[in-house]
Formats: C-alpha cells, structure tokens, sequence
C-alpha cells in the first residue's frame, strides 16, 4: 500500500505530464495493477471456517488432556507421599523393635568380656563328716557371679547356651543347674560382654564373691576367668508372654525414651 | 490463475514500450515505466509469498497440534496405568499393612514393658523387709520371684532388670548405683498366689531370712494392683553389638 501513495507521489511531483495520453496510459496502469493487486488479495487464503472450527477443538481438547495430566500427576504424587509416608512409618516401627530386641536380649550379641568358668571340686576323696554339697557348684553360686558381673557393668550375660533376661530364673536341682527352665550340667560358663577389665576384675575380686572365693579355696572348686576380645552370646528362646502386667496404651512413635 | 494476468500485464508493457520508442520516451516516462513494473512484480511476488507462507503455517500447526493430542493421550494412559498400580499395590498392602503394624506396635509395647520403658500396673505381692540384708540376700529374693512366675519387679522405687545387680554392704545397700533405705520394699507383678506361696512355703526366702536375720519384721502382701516404675535410664549398650 506505501508503494501506491509512493507512486502517486513521485507522478505528481517529479514528471511533467504534458501529454494527455499520457495521463490516461498512467492512470490505466495504475488502475490494472490496482486491480490485479485486488484480485490478488481477494483470493488471499483465508483460514476456512471449517478448519478454524476444528482447530479450537483441537486446541480444548488439548487443554482437556494437559488438565487431565496435572490431575493425574497430582494423584500419582499424592499417593507416592503416603505410600513413602507409611514405608517410613514401618521402617520406624522396625527400627524401634529391633532396638527393643536388643535390649531385651532376644538378639544375639557379640563384643568383648570375660568367661568365668565354674566346675565342682577336683578333690575325689572327701573328708570325714564333710557335706559332700560343700564340693559342688551350686544355683546361688552362679547367681551370685551374674550379680557381680552385672554390678561390674556387664551389658549381656549368658550361662551356657542361656542368655540371662529379665525373667530369668537360675535354680538348683540336684547337682544339675536350671536356667531359663533348661537343666545345665558342670561345668558351667558364665560368659559376659562388657569392659573387659573391669569384668575380669569383678571375678577374681569383688566383695559380692567373697564367700564363693573361700568356698573356692576351701575345698577346692574349679574357677577360672579368661578375657576375650570378642564373646558372642546367644539370643534367648524362651517365652516371654506377660499375662498379668497390664500394659499401658500402644506408644506413640519417636517415643523411644532415649 | 497468477500468470494469465501477469501474461497479459507483460503483453501490455511490451506494446507500451514500442509506443514510446516512436517518440513519446522521455527520462521520465521510463522512469515511471519501470517504477510500474516493479510494482506489479513485487505485488505478485508478495502476494505469492503471503500465499505459500499461510499455507504452510497451517500445515504445520495442524501437525503439531495432532502429534501433541497423540503424546497427551499416550503419556496419560502411562500416567492412569501407574496411578492403578499405586492404587492397587496399597489396597493390597493397605490393610496387610495395617494389621502388620499393629501388630509391630503390639511387640514393641510388649518389649518396652519388659525393658522397663514404662510404668506398669498389674496384680502381684509386695514384701517388706526390715532387716540389714546382703545384696545376695536379695538378689536371691528377686531370683525366686522370677522362678515363680514374675513379670516385673521394682525394689523400694528402682524398676529391676536384668541387668539391675544389688551391690554394696547390707549397711549401704546400692542398686542400679543408687543407695536404697530401709525398710526394704519388693514388688512383683505376676501370678499372686504363686509368688505368694514362693515366698512363704517352707525353706522360701521368708523362712530363710526370718532364720538369719533373727526378730526382723518381714511381710508378704497380695495386692491387686501393684504400679512397678519405669526405669530411670534407658539401657544402652556400649559394648555389646547385634551379632546377627
């Protein structure tokens, strides 16, 4: 269009139109490019009414599909985070337990600490008028070692193959020893894990002991302590129900009172 | 349809031109005469142009458009497979899971009770001793509890564990390390009647304790509830480590 205004104006400023056909030549061309740019445009392509239809279809549709998408993309996260949620909630849970195990002494244990190794007598003939239990290794005798053992710091106990535990019971039967209602025969270990040192100090000299230490003397029982670097105890398989302790409310989580 | 009138347009030219060579041309006039066919060439060519660039818009936006349809649709029947999945995977585990939890939570309730996490109450006996007894004394009255069934023990207000030894001299009685007072009091949480009998059958700790500690004031009680306190500290191992 700036071309025309432009033609005009260098026709009417720049030539000397003398002659008239000249003139009419001039403006019948112009009127022919006119024409011919007026067709030209006319038959410009237009976006059919059909296809400008279809395409705002198409264009909702796709609007409809991305909406869906977010949708279901929010959905899919949603459930992730739950689904994460509740895999760390049993993960805690797991975790608590296990911690709870330990303490309980129902998982075997390793680490350093001492055996105290507890026989009968080595004298075969006994005196006269002597008790012949005085000779023998007996329930208060191992009790009185695992006290000890505990009051030195012990974090684990085990006589034989019994891990000791909160309900655990050391009775005597006969010359036969009753842990964990399992009958033990001489001689008896009673293995511990904790500072080695201080166990293996507690053994040989702690007041607590002082009445098996004469006994040991007197008449000649079998005891010996031996430090290890490394003591692995078993787990204790026994039952552990509590049928009459009522137990307080399912605890929260990351309650674990440490 | 472009070139008919382009053919006619030029035809027209020519005859102008050999018009104006038999005298008419001036400077100007030819100026005018290729102004005007630039005009109609550069109007063609724009139109032209105009023509095949909306053509081919359109043809590319309509390609564009049915590819993108295509990837939505496939990309949200993944995205719905996997949202069923999901869905699917926790209505199985959901309540397998439930029920797995709870039963977790039962088991650490159950352990906490017996590490001494908690303060427990429950039926059991209590005995009273006034009498300065040896640490073995006692660690003998705890072992007989525990034989009779037992569940949880305390000594004066110290939960006692496994791990809880009675230290020290009958005049300075330690548990846990801490110093306890007498009289004495033991409480047991567990079978009443069979911790009773335990304790008071001939040659139990009663009798025992009566003989050596001549005069001493000692009593077993049956409690419906006894309260057993938590303990004070949390186990912690520092040199046992799980071996499994």
């Amino acid at each position: 269009m700036m071309q025309w205004s432009a033609v005009r104006a260098l026709l009417s400023r720049r030539m000397g139109w003398g002659s008239a056909g000249a003139r009419v030549l001039a403006a019948c061309l112009l009127g022919l490019l006119g024409f011919l740019g007026g067709v030209e445009l006319g038959h410009a392509p237009r976006y059919p009414l059909s296809a400008r239809f279809e395409g705002e279809v198409t264009a909702r549709v796709i609007a409809a599909l991305e909406a869906e998408q977010r949708e279901l993309r929010r959905s899919i996260e949603e459930l992730q985070r739950r689904t994460d949620a509740d895999l760390q909630v049993r993960a805690g849970l797991r975790a608590e337990l296990g911690r709870e195990r330990l303490a309980a002494g129902l998982v075997a244990v390793r680490g350093e600490g001492v055996v105290v190794r507890l026989d009968d007598s080595t004298l075969r003939a006994l005196p006269p008028n002597e008790d012949p239990s005085n000779y023998l290794i007996h329930d208060y005798d191992i009790r009185d070692v695992v006290n000890a053992l505990w009051a030195a710091g012990a974090e684990a106990i085990a006589i034989n193959d019994q891990r000791v535990v909160a309900v655990t019971a050391i009775t005597g039967v006969g010359p036969a020893i009753v842990v964990n209602e399992t009958r033990l025969a001489p001689p008896f270990e009673v293995r511990a894990i904790g500072n080695a040192v201080l166990l293996e100090e507690a053994a040989v000299h702690s007041p607590l002991l002082r009445k098996l230490h004469e006994r040991i003397q007197t008449y000649a029982l079998q005891f010996r302590v031996v430090r290890e670097r490394e003591i692995v105890l078993p787990p204790y398989r026994g039952p552990l129900a509590l049928r009459y302790v009522q137990l307080p409310l399912p605890t929260r989580l990351n309650d674990h009172g440490d | 349809m472009v070139t008919d009138p382009l053919r006619a347009q030029a035809g027209r030219l020519v005859r102008l031109g050999r018009h104006l060579q038999h005298g008419l041309w001036t400077r100007s006039r030819a100026a005018l005469f290729v102004l005007c066919l630039m005009v109609g060439f550069a109007l063609v060519l724009q139109v032209r142009t105009y023509e095949a660039a909306s053509r081919q818009w359109q043809r590319v936006r309509g390609i564009d458009q049915a590819l993108l349809v295509d990837e939505l649709l496939r990309t949200n029947a993944a995205l719905r497979r996997e949202l069923l999945a999901l869905q699917e995977v926790r209505g199985q585990r959901g309540r397998a899971g439930e029920q797995d939890n709870q039963a977790l939570l039962q088991e650490i309730a159950r352990l906490r009770a017996l590490n001494g996490r908690v303060e427990l109450l429950g039926p059991g006996v209590e005995v009273e001793i006034a009498a300065a007894v040896t640490p073995e004394d006692l660690y003998d009255l705890f072992n007989d509890l525990r034989a009779a069934g037992a569940e949880a023990l305390a000594l004066n207000e110290h939960r006692i564990l496994a791990s809880s030894a009675v230290a020290g001299t009958p005049d300075d009685l330690r548990v846990n390390g801490a110093v306890l007072s007498r009289p004495y009091t033991v409480r047991a949480i567990g079978p009443v009647a069979a911790l009773e009998r335990a304790l008071t059958r001939p040659g139990g700790m009663v009798a025992l304790l009566r003989q050596n500690y001549p005069g001493a004031r000692i009593t077993v009680i049956r409690r419906d509830r006894i309260r057993i306190p938590a303990a004070a500290q949390p186990l912690r191992f520092s040199y046992a480590r799980p071996a499994e």
